[in-house]
């Protein structure tokens, strides 16, 4: 034990090699190890067939990273109740990356598609959270929105249309593709 | 300093002030963002433009503290603790310089690519895109091999306690990169496995081990004294290295990860005790029969304040891990409280300690009340910055318990989210007197007689 300790004392390259290789055998045992684990059992699983506009709504959800405020895992606990069932392993098979999260400044949405089923109000919630919640925090997205005179929309298009402050009088928030597509992942968002 | 060419030491202290300088420049802009980002939970509608959004600026200020005002700050100290402890300069400035620019590089992509929402996801300290992730690490391999060949031709019988701290942090963190970027665990919860890994192991094998190897240099030398324990310092050291990367799962706790993996994660929180004990007693006991330097030297203030944080932060990690708290405060703001409790009140206080200890570089440097003038400015933004987060942690947690609509935690935030503001804007304020103080400091043409009193060994 003595000359171990003056080993380490005298050579940098025992304190490199010692410390480098627990190290390594640690994160084999806590994290390669598992991580293989549910690679291996994901791999077996058959693969969801993918909606383009989900798919590029979910690209902008990382983009402006929603997830950091908006957790998708939905513990066994009774807290947890109101976003559907408890998370499996499966639910997260292939999503790269998945979106569990660390925090709530914003509700859980693993199954917002259920909680709020409306393209409307999810369209007036992006363009402005405030609009529909007043306490809400969340930043607004008007920058997925074209603001067009009401008579300039196109016929049939879907608009957000809300009074002043949030509008100017007379004129409409035209959704851009983006909107529409971050709202088709939101509602794509199934737990129950 | 004796034998060493006098060029070569003055070429060593310009890369560790070089190092500051870009750290203090990088903790600027981190706060910026910090800031910026609390007020917006006060006015969610200030600066509605898309790379000023809230979601693309979080990453922007957690990766520019993190990998640009602490590691850089951190690795500087080191170079500056590597040369005084073996009595020689940097084994190479220029690969010093080149490390700085890989680094600077990374932080100035990563700044711009997370602003244009390019990211790997809400994958937190990993979101840069893999190529900005090889210049850093890159940056960081150059740096351990710098260090490591200054410390293998060191002109000292032994290795200071402080070099293996500093040397295990450069033997683990490129590992830890390499592990957190591989492409096979890009997915499902393999990835999750990979997070809970890397945001501990960064903190706890990275931050931790350079800035308690940097305090085991800077606080004695302040007191012109031996630490009080070698031999709690090298406990610490192993403890550290065999408790720590086993405890990341704690941040995914009732996710559907192993049982074994979150106990076992949330039982060695436990362990963690025995080196956060070990090293923050073993600080404040060196401090013991010399409190009479704290009068005049304000930078022991910021080294007992971290000491301190260090030792009350731990703590809160371990038990906020177990499984009754963790269902009630995970996901809540006790969490943003903590994480500033220590990255800030542990690390960044010793860091802050460590740059106003050394004397290297000017014979006068800032004038006392300046100094003390950023430490009370950081302490009150860092008190009630953590006050009011961990407070409104628990009416969250408690308004989730009680199966009230979610909008009740958000509301019953508010006054907590504008006291949060005010604590980080004391924060950005203070760093602005750092800068200004740093520039008090750089080296001067003339070479400096070498520091008198190094820790004895």
């Amino acid at each position: 034990m003595i000359r171990l300790n003056a080993l380490f004392h005298r050579r940098p390259e025992a304190i490199l090699a010692v410390g480098g290789a627990v190290f390594f055998l640690l994160s084999w045992v806590i994290a390669l190890g598992p991580a293989l684990d549910f690679r291996a059992a994901d791999a077996a699983r058959p693969k969801a067939a993918a909606d383009p506009a989900v798919e590029w709504g979910r690209a902008l959800y990382l983009a402006e990273g929603c997830g950091y405020c908006h957790s998708q895992i939905v513990r066994p606990l009774f807290i947890d109740a109101p976003y559907g069932r408890p998370s499996e392993a499966a639910d997260y098979a292939g999503a790269t990356p998945p979106l569990l999260g660390t925090e709530r400044a914003g509700p859980d949405l693993s199954d917002a598609g259920h909680r709020q089923p409306g393209i409307p109000w999810n369209l007036m919630h992006l363009f402005n959270p405030r609009s529909v919640v007043p306490q809400s925090v969340m930043p607004a997205y008007p920058w997925y929105f074209d603001i067009v005179e009401r008579e300039k929309a196109p016929a049939g298009a879907l608009v957000v249309t809300l009074p002043p402050p949030w509008l100017p009088a007379g004129k409409v928030a035209l959704p851009r593709r983006e909107a529409l597509d971050l709202t088709a992942y939101i509602l794509s968002l199934r737990q129950g | 300093m004796a034998g060493s060419g006098a060029a070569e030491d003055r070429a060593s202290q310009s890369v560790v002030y070089e190092y500051l300088a870009w750290a203090v420049a990088w903790l600027l802009i981190g706060s910026f963002y910090g800031t910026l980002a609390a007020w917006k939970f006060v006015f969610p509608d200030l600066l509605p433009v898309e790379w000023h959004s809230f979601g693309r600026i979080r990453p922007i200020h957690t990766t520019s503290i993190f990998s640009g005002w602490l590691s850089l700050g951190l690795i500087g100290l080191a170079y500056l603790v590597v040369c005084r402890t073996s009595r020689r300069p940097l084994f190479s400035a220029a690969l010093a310089r080149i490390a700085l620019w890989l680094l600077n590089v990374a932080l100035l992509a990563g700044l711009l690519t997370l602003s244009l929402g390019m990211t790997r996801g809400p994958v937190e300290y990993r979101e840069w895109l893999a190529p900005i992730a090889a210049f850093f690490a890159a940056g960081v391999i150059l740096n351990g091999i710098n260090i490591f060949l200054t410390l293998l031709w060191r002109r000292t019988e032994e290795i200071y306690i402080s070099n293996w701290f500093i040397l295990g942090a450069f033997a683990w963190a490129p590992t830890l990169y390499v592990v957190a970027y591989l492409p096979a665990f890009d997915s499902g919860m393999a990835n999750v496995v990979i997070q809970a890994y890397f945001m501990h192991v960064v903190l706890g094998l990275w931050f931790t081990p350079l800035v308690v190897g940097i305090t085991y240099w800077s606080l004695p030398r302040l007191l012109r004294k031996p630490i009080y324990s070698y031999a709690l310092g090298v406990l610490a050291f192993w403890a550290n290295l065999i408790f720590y990367p086993l405890i990341g799962a704690h941040h995914f706790i009732f996710a559907p990860l192993p049982w074994w993996l979150q106990s076992t994660a949330i039982a060695l929180g436990i362990g963690m005790l025995i080196p956060v004990i070990a090293t923050s007693a073993n600080f404040l006991l060196t401090m013991r029969g010399s409190w009479r330097f704290i009068r005049h030297e304000p930078a022991l203030w910021f080294i007992m304040a971290g000491a301190l944080c260090y030792a009350l932060a731990s703590a809160q990690g371990t038990l906020q891990a177990f499984r009754t708290a963790n269902a009630l405060l995970h996901f809540s703001n006790n969490t943003i409280g903590h994480a500033h409790f220590t990255a800030y009140g542990f690390v960044s206080f010793l860091l802050f300690g460590a740059i106003y200890g050394q004397r290297l570089f000017t014979a006068k440097g800032p004038a006392a009340p300046h100094v003390r003038l950023q430490f009370w400015l950081s302490l009150g933004g860092l008190a009630i910055y953590v006050v009011a987060m961990t407070a409104s942690g628990v009416l969250q947690g408690l308004s989730w318990a009680a199966e009230r609509p979610f909008i009740e935690s958000v509301a019953a935030s508010a006054p907590w989210y504008l006291l949060r503001a005010i604590g980080g804007s004391l924060m950005a304020l203070s760093h602005m007197v750092l800068a200004w103080n740093l520039r008090l400091m750089r080296p001067q043409q003339q070479l400096l007689p070498a520091a008198a009193a190094e820790p004895a060994q």
